[in-house]
């Protein structure tokens, strides 16, 4: 560690030694694990107890081990694979002590020896895999994740239960339904945990499921509160069989404001919008909610009368920033209308215009079909943003896949009619984007063309380095300040989640959750499986991918 | 008249060649045969477990709209053993008399193929099959159907 990022660390350090003692005096929430910050400049910690890593989402990770000057040293620790017929991880792990928490597509949860690879338990629920339409409606399962608090790790299901599991053995704990699969609704997040409490949300936009946030006691799974996203079908604009607005990723809850950031949905239904008048709200919204409560704060809708299905899908990032002289507590969320959202975190308004980081032109589809950039699938899935205090900048990852829409009043795919229809032409480049955005100025620091889309977000580091992956199945390492390619590793099979960052017996490993999204998939981009691996400094070697052209 | 017969003979070898995929797809759109049949879900009964021990299962059998934009019928079938929730995917779905078949996808529809369904329909509603898989083995399962709606 050079002197220079020492003294840096001790007063970021001293900085939140000072934070801490004030947000104690105000009586402020806290994690009870007793090693999760409430931000990212903040202690060094070994573990990733967090979504995120910390409580503002950020995905950066304090060590330094591995930096830009001995990155090409990173090879293969261990490598585990999840079992039988596992396909797809969009599973986004947790570390706590020495063992890695990691989910598979159809909700087993594993503890993982973050050293060996060994697994040291499977919790595997019975679950009803039966519904036909599944995310994005092609009958796909995926789980992305857990979250940990005193001792209980929690999981959903995907059909819509909420379990807690003992963190030590696996035992199951307590089960909550939190929606009735018979609605069309169905899991796919992470939860979240605070003070607590363990906030969820449900999917389905597609098949007109109504969204909503929900508060559950941790101890017991006793529902606490729950706000609505949208209205019931038939009140004010949802029509019969619509509605919208669900969620898919795990809500960011800010401990100081004691504020839940969460994103939702499209509205339903997803094409054609002539049965559904006005803004829609709050579809494609990001909702700053009272955690205590659930009361509505503020919203920020990205889309009005979305006709695009371009959900406000992917976690909420918070962060502090100095603007024209002024300390501001921002958020970014990359939108599926393709534009990065950078937004004052107290009042939802806008910090600067939003961000383009992949092509847009979109006009309203029609019965004789339009093509639509970004397409249905969007500009930038579920996929986690990552923030480095050191650049300031947040790191993007971009879908490039045009689709034409077209209004069609019929039922498709399970989905409720006036559902319109999606189709991808044959000759359409399916590539994406990563894009490196400072959030002082709202401009593109770098940016590089990738060869595949992206999707699964990216990690960033003390090191100077952002990490995240292709559906090739390379995991790429870039310079965070530069965007210069640094290291890559071909792991031959698809990514769909961001790579996490611990530190064991002084040891840091940079670990990846690979086998592809829903995406990989349903549009056939790249291998997928199910697989753990962990890197370290002076590890196998891996080869590199083909070299990056943009 | 050699040559004529040949040449009809490789005539009628080209028509069954070019006609047989037209054929296969009037016939994959049929699935397992008229659709109040099939379509649902079904209680899974293991009768031979496989070498991952299978325990229990569950099948949901429907017309799955494939992007873009094809109807093609297709079934979940979740296997369970003790550590494993197996998903897979039933695509390609043809019947002849008692005889039903499939191929076993991993992952999704559009996933590698990683298995076979071969069955026969004893009479509306009830099923035995060998389903094999890479991971999974050779199982002998019965099918049972508990609701004709493929949604909970």
């Amino acid at each position: 560690m050079s002197g220079a990022r020492k003294l840096k660390i001790l007063l970021l350090g001293l900085a939140v030694l000072a934070a801490a003692v004030v947000l104690a005096a105000c009586g402020g929430g806290s994690s009870s694990s007793g090693s999760i910050s409430t931000s990212a400049e903040s202690e060094e910690i070994e573990d990733w107890p967090l979504f995120g890593r910390d409580r503002d989402n950020t995905r950066f990770a304090t060590q330094d081990e591995v930096n830009t000057e001995n990155v090409d040293e990173l090879g293969e620790a261990w490598s585990t694979g999840l079992g039988p017929d596992q396909y797809l991880m969009e599973s986004f792990p947790l570390v706590l002590g020495e063992n890695v928490y990691v989910t598979t597509s159809t909700d087993e949860v594993m503890s993982i020896n973050g050293k060996t690879g060994h697994i040291n338990w499977t919790y595997t629920p019975e679950v009803d895999f039966s519904q036909s339409t599944g995310v994005g409606g092609y009958g796909i399962t995926v789980n992305r994740g857990i979250a940990a608090e005193n001792g209980k790790l929690f999981v959903l299901t995907f059909d819509n239960k909420l379990q807690a599991i003992s963190q030590k053995t696996g035992e199951r704990l307590w089960s909550s339904e939190v929606e009735d699969p018979a609605t069309g609704a169905y899991e796919s997040m992470a939860p979240s945990t605070y003070d607590g409490k363990v906030y969820v949300g449900v999917s389905g936009s597609e098949d007109g499921v109504r969204g909503k946030v929900s508060a559950y006691e941790a101890k017991s799974g006793k529902k606490l509160w729950t706000f609505y996203t949208v209205p019931k079908q038939g009140e004010k604009w949802v029509p019969k069989g619509g509605g919208g607005g669900t969620i898919y990723m795990p809500p960011t809850i800010d401990p100081k404001t004691n504020t839940v950031y969460v994103g939702t949905g499209n509205p339903a239904p997803v094409i054609v919008g002539d049965k559904r008048p006005g803004k829609d709200l709050y579809t494609d919204s990001i909702l700053a909610l009272d955690a205590n409560t659930g009361k509505l704060k503020w919203f920020h809708q990205e889309e009005a009368h979305d006709l695009w299905d371009y959900d406000a899908e992917s976690p909420i990032t918070l962060f502090n920033v100095e603007i024209e002289g002024e300390m501001k507590r921002g958020l970014a969320e990359a939108g599926k209308n393709g534009l990065l959202f950078l937004l004052d975190a107290e009042t939802g308004e806008d910090l600067f215009p939003p961000v383009g980081f992949v092509k847009r032109h979109h006009t309203p589809p029609t019965k004789k079909g339009t093509l639509e950039c970004p397409g249905a699938l969007g500009g930038s899935q579920y996929s986690p943003l990552a923030y480095s205090p050191e650049t300031q900048a947040v790191y993007v990852s971009g879908v490039e896949l045009c689709m034409v829409l077209k209004v069609e009043y019929e039922n498709h795919n399970g989905e409720k009619e006036f559902a319109g229809d999606r189709v991808v032409p044959k000759e359409e480049e399916k590539t994406g984007t990563f894009t490196a955005v400072t959030v002082n100025n709202g401009k593109v620091l770098w940016k590089h063309k990738m060869p595949t889309p992206m999707d699964g977000g990216a990690t960033a580091s003390a090191g100077g380095l952002v990490f995240t992956g292709d559906q090739q199945g390379i995991l790429y390492a870039f310079d965070a300040k530069t965007g210069d390619d640094l290291w890559q590793a071909d792991l031959k099979l698809a990514f769909g989640t961001a790579p996490i960052i611990y530190s064991i017996d002084g040891t840091q490993y940079v670990l990846a959750t690979i086998g592809g999204a829903a995406l990989t998939a349903s549009e056939e981009l790249g291998e997928i499986g199910a697989r753990v691996v962990a890197f370290k400094l002076g590890g196998k070697k891996l080869p590199p991918g083909p070299e990056l052209k943009g | 008249m050699r040559r004529f017969t040949v040449v009809l003979g490789l005539l009628a070898l080209c028509s069954a060649l070019l006609l047989a995929p037209v054929a296969l797809a009037g016939k994959a759109k049929e699935g397992w045969g008229p659709t109040s049949s099939w379509i649902g879900r079904y209680h899974v009964k293991v009768l031979k477990g496989g070498a991952s021990g299978v325990r229990s299962g569950e099948l949901t059998m429907f017309i799955q709209e494939e992007f873009p934009g094809s109807e093609e019928p297709a079934g979940i079938l979740n296997l369970r053993t003790k550590h494993n929730n197996d998903v897979v995917y039933l695509k390609e779905l043809h019947w002849s008399g008692q005889a039903r078949t499939a191929v076993v996808k991993g992952g999704s529809f559009l996933g590698p193929t990683i298995g076979k369904f071969v069955g026969k329909m004893r009479s509306p509603g009830k099923l035995v099959a060998g389903v094999s898989t890479k991971s999974l083995g050779s199982m002998k399962l019965s099918f049972s159907r508990f609701s004709k709606k493929p949604t909970p």
